[in-house]
C-alpha cells in the first residue's frame, strides 16, 4: 500500500543461470513437499553474497547445496550436504555463515566444503526453521526463525547472536513469517521482512539490548508470497525483494517508493546483493528459473560487513 | 493505493431494481438493529448467483428471503423463512445452498421452496454467524463463519465441508472472514477479511491440514467496511467488492491491480457474479439501494460449480 505515485521501472537482465548439469530432475525433498507442493523445482537459489574477490555465493535450499559463481560466471559446487541452506552471509574475516532451515546456523569452509554447526538450538530447543541472517558492523549476527509461521500462527522470531557466538537473545517472537532483515545506516533499527503479513516491520534496537515499539514500516500487496530478502543502499534506502511478484522494490530512507526493479524472467525474486562496478549493480536470485538477475541502480549499495576494513 | 499504477476504471449500469412491492419500509429487523446500528433497511441484497436457466438468485438478509430475478427482470420470492441468508451458491444438482448468519448452512429446494438445515453446528455448537460460501469443482463447500469477529476479537473461522459430510476448520483467527473463492488451481483459498481491510490467502496442501503459511494477499484501505464478496474470472483474476467504498478491485493472479469497477448507485456493492450471454458481465448487489448493477468485462467468469457437468468424484468413505 502506498499513497505515493508509482515508482519508476528499472529493467533487469539474466546475468547467469544455474548450469544444466546442476539442475536436479525428479528429486523430491521434504522442503519441496511442504513449501512448493505440486511443483518440481530443479533448484531454489537464495542467499546471494559476494566475497572480496568478486565471487558470488548462493545457496540451493531443497538440495542442500552451496555454489560459488566466479566473476566470469563459472559455477562451482562448494558443498552438498544434509540440510536446507536458506541464507548466507560472509564475515569480514572470510568465514561463511549459513542460516539452514533444517539445522540452524552453520559455518561453511569454502575450500573444503566442510560444514560446522555454529548455533543449532536456543538453549536445548530447536529453531522453527531459520531463514536469513545479517551482520552488523560489530559482527553480531541477526537472524530470523521463520518456520511455517503465518497469519494463523504469528510466532516467528528474530534473534541476535553476539560476535563471539556466546550470547543468543530473542528480540521479537510475534512475527507472521520473519524473513530477510537488514539494519538501517545507524544500526538502531532492524528492517524485517514479514512475508505472510506482506509487510516490512521496523524493530528498534535499544541501548539496553532489547527492543520496543516494534512497528510496521511498509505495507505491500500481491504476490504468492511477500517480502523476502532485503538490502540497504548507501543512502539508507531499502531494497525489498517481493517473492511471487517478480520485482524488487526500492524505497528511500523515509519509505517512499522510488523504483520497481522488474524481473525479466520468473516471479520468484527472493533475495538481493549489491555488487559490480562501484557497487551499483543489484544481483537478484530468481529462484523459479535458477537465474541471477542484474540491474543497474542509480545508487550504490551499503558496504557489507564482509568488505569492511 | 498500490505500488503499481492505478487500475483501469470500468463503469456500471443498473440491471435490475428490487420492486417497491418487495421493499419493507420502516420495518424493524434484528439483523438491521445489530449490523446496521439501529438501521431499518427496506432490504439488504447479497449472494448473487445464476442458475443454468439464467435466473439470478439473491438473498435478502434482514427478512429471510430468497429472491429470484428472471432474465427479463421479473422478481419472485422463492422462499421466506426464519433466518438471515447472507450468501448463496448453487450446487450442480440444482439445490441452492445458503450461508445463513442466524442458522448456519441451509439448503433450498427450488422445486418446492422448502428450506432445510444442511449443516448448522460444529458437533453440537452453533456457528457464530456464517457469511458466505463457495464450491470447489469436487463439491467441497468452503464457508466463512464470521460472527462479530474483528480486530479486538480475531477469531473468525473458515470451514470446509466435503460431500461426504466431513467438516474441517481451516483457520480460526480470521478478522471478519467474509467472501471467499478458490484460485484457478484450487490450491489456494482467497478470503476477504473485512475488518482488517485485507484479502488473505490460505494455501491448501494436497494432504490437507494442519494449514500453514496463511498470508496477506492484498492490503486495502478506506471505506467504512472492507473486502466483501469475491469471484474469479477465467484468467484467474480476483474480483474483490470493497463494501462502503463503492468499488470493486480486480487483481491479476499475482496481485497487480487491473481494474476498478465503480458503482453508479450506492457505496455498498457487496457481492458479484458473472453472467450474461458470454458470461462476460458481472452482476453486482448494491445493497443500500436494493439494486443489481452490471459491468461489462474483458474477461469471462470462471465457470461456477452450478454449471459443471463432470461426474461426482467417488466418496472416500
Amino acid at each position: 500500500m502506498s499513497l505515493y505515485p508509482p515508482p519508476k521501472d528499472i529493467i533487469t537482465e539474466v546475468w547467469s543461470k544455474i548450469p544444466k548439469k546442476f539442475q536436479k530432475e525428479n528429486v523430491r525433498t521434504p522442503w519441496i513437499a511442504a513449501n512448493k507442493f505440486g511443483m518440481e523445482p530443479h533448484s531454489f537459489l537464495e542467499g546471494p553474497s559476494f566475497d572480496r574477490n568478486g565471487n558470488l555465493y548462493v545457496v540451493d535450499i531443497p538440495f542442500g547445496r552451496i555454489f560459488r559463481i566466479s566473476p566470469d560466471k563459472e559455477w562451482t559446487l562448494v558443498t552438498e550436504y544434509d540440510g536446507e541452506p536458506n541464507g548466507l552471509k560472509i564475515h569480514k574475516d572470510g568465514r561463511i555463515f549459513v542460516t539452514d532451515y533444517k539445522r540452524g546456523i552453520l559455518k561453511i569452509d569454502a575450500s573444503t566444503g566442510n560444514i560446522t554447526p555454529y548455533c543449532e538450538r536456543w538453549r536445548v530447543e530447536s529453531f522453527k526453521g531459520v531463514n536469513d541472517l545479517v551482520f552488523d558492523t560489530m559482527g553480531n549476527i541477526y537472524f530470523t526463525d521463520q518456520g511455517l509461521t503465518g497469519m494463523h500462527d504469528p510466532t516467528g522470531r528474530v534473534f541476535r547472536l553476539s560476535e563471539d557466538g556466546a550470547q543468543l537473545d530473542c528480540l521479537v517472537d510475534t512475527v507472521p513469517s520473519p524473513n530477510g532483515l537488514v539494519p538501517n545506516l545507524t544500526e538502531d533499527i532492524i528492517y524485517l521482512a514479514v512475508t505472510r503479513a506482506n509487510q516490512v516491520w521496523r524493530v528498534p534496537l535499544l541501548d539496553d539490548g532489547g527492543t520496543a515499539k516494534v512497528g510496521i514500516f511498509l505495507h505491500l500487496s500481491g504476490g504468492g508470497g511477500g517480502p523476502d530478502g532485503m538490502a540497504l543502499d548507501a543512502e539508507g534506502g531499502l531494497l525489498v525483494s517481493h517473492a511471487g511478484n517478480g520485482c524488487v522494490w526500492h524505497f528511500d530512507v523515509m519509505g517512499e517508493p522510488k523504483h520497481r526493479i522488474r524481473s525479466c524472467t520468473g516471479l520468484m525474486t527472493t533475495n538481493v546483493a549489491f555488487g559490480g562496478l562501484g557497487n551499483k549493480s543489484l544481483f537478484i536470485t530468481e529462484s523459479h528459473s535458477g537465474a541471477i538477475l542484474k540491474a543497474d541502480l542509480p545508487v550504490a549499495g551499503k558496504t557489507m560487513y564482509s568488505h569492511m576494513n | 493505493m498500490s505500488l503499481f499504477p492505478p487500475p483501469q476504471e470500468i463503469e456500471t449500469t443498473v440491471a435490475f431494481e428490487l420492486p417497491a412491492s418487495l421493499r419493507r419500509k420502516n420495518t424493524y429487523s434484528e439483523w438491521g438493529q445489530n449490523n446496521q446500528f439501529g438501521g431499518q433497511p427496506d432490504s439488504f441484497l447479497e449472494g448473487p448467483s445464476f442458475d443454468r436457466d439464467g435466473n439470478l438468485w439473491v438473498v435478502n438478509i434482514p427478512f429471510g428471503q430468497i429472491l429470484m430475478v428472471s432474465p427479463l427482470g421479473k422478481w419472485t420470492v422463492a422462499a421466506e423463512y426464519d433466518g438471515n441468508p447472507n450468501g448463496l451458491k448453487i450446487h450442480r444438482d440444482g439445490q441452492i445452498y445458503i450461508a445463513d448468519y442466524k442458522n448456519g448452512i441451509m439448503r433450498l429446494d427450488p422445486s418446492n421452496g422448502k428450506v432445510s438445515e444442511h449443516r448448522t453446528r460444529i458437533r453440537t455448537e452453533p456457528f457464530r454467524g456464517c457469511n458466505d460460501l463457495h464450491f470447489g469443482t469436487n463439491g467441497d463447500l468452503y464457508f466463512t463463519d464470521q460472527g462479530q469477529s474483528d480486530l479486538q476479537r480475531p477469531d473468525g473461522r473458515v470451514f470446509r465441508l466435503t460431500p461426504d459430510d466431513h467438516l474441517e476448520c481451516l483457520i480460526d483467527c480470521g478478522i471478519s472472514p467474509n467472501g471467499l473463492v478458490l484460485n484457478r488451481n484450487e490450491n489456494m483459498l482467497f478470503v476477504g477479511m473485512t475488518r482488517a481491510c485485507q484479502v488473505w490467502n490460505i494455501p491448501l496442501p494436497p494432504d490437507g491440514g494442519p494449514y500453514y503459511k496463511i498470508g496477506v494477499f492484498q492490503h486495502l484501505s478506506g471505506g467504512p467496511g472492507g473486502p466483501d464478496g469475491m469471484c474469479l474470472d477465467n484468467d484467474g483474476n480476483l474480483y474483490v467488492t470493497h463494501v462502503g467504498l463503492g468499488i470493486i478491485w480486480v487483481f491479476s493472479p499475482t496481485g497487480i491491480p487491473l481494474y476498478r469497477i465503480n458503482s453508479c448507485r450506492g457505496a455498498k456493492m457487496t457481492n458479484l457474479a458473472f453472467g450474461g450471454p458470454d458470461n462476460q458481465s458481472v452482476f453486482i448487489t448494491e445493497s443500500d439501494t436494493g439494486t443489481i448493477l452490471r459491468a461489462e468485462m474483458p474477461h469471462a467468469g470462471s465457470r461456477m460449480y452450478s454449471h459443471t457437468n463432470v461426474p461426482y468424484p467417488q466418496s472416500k468413505a
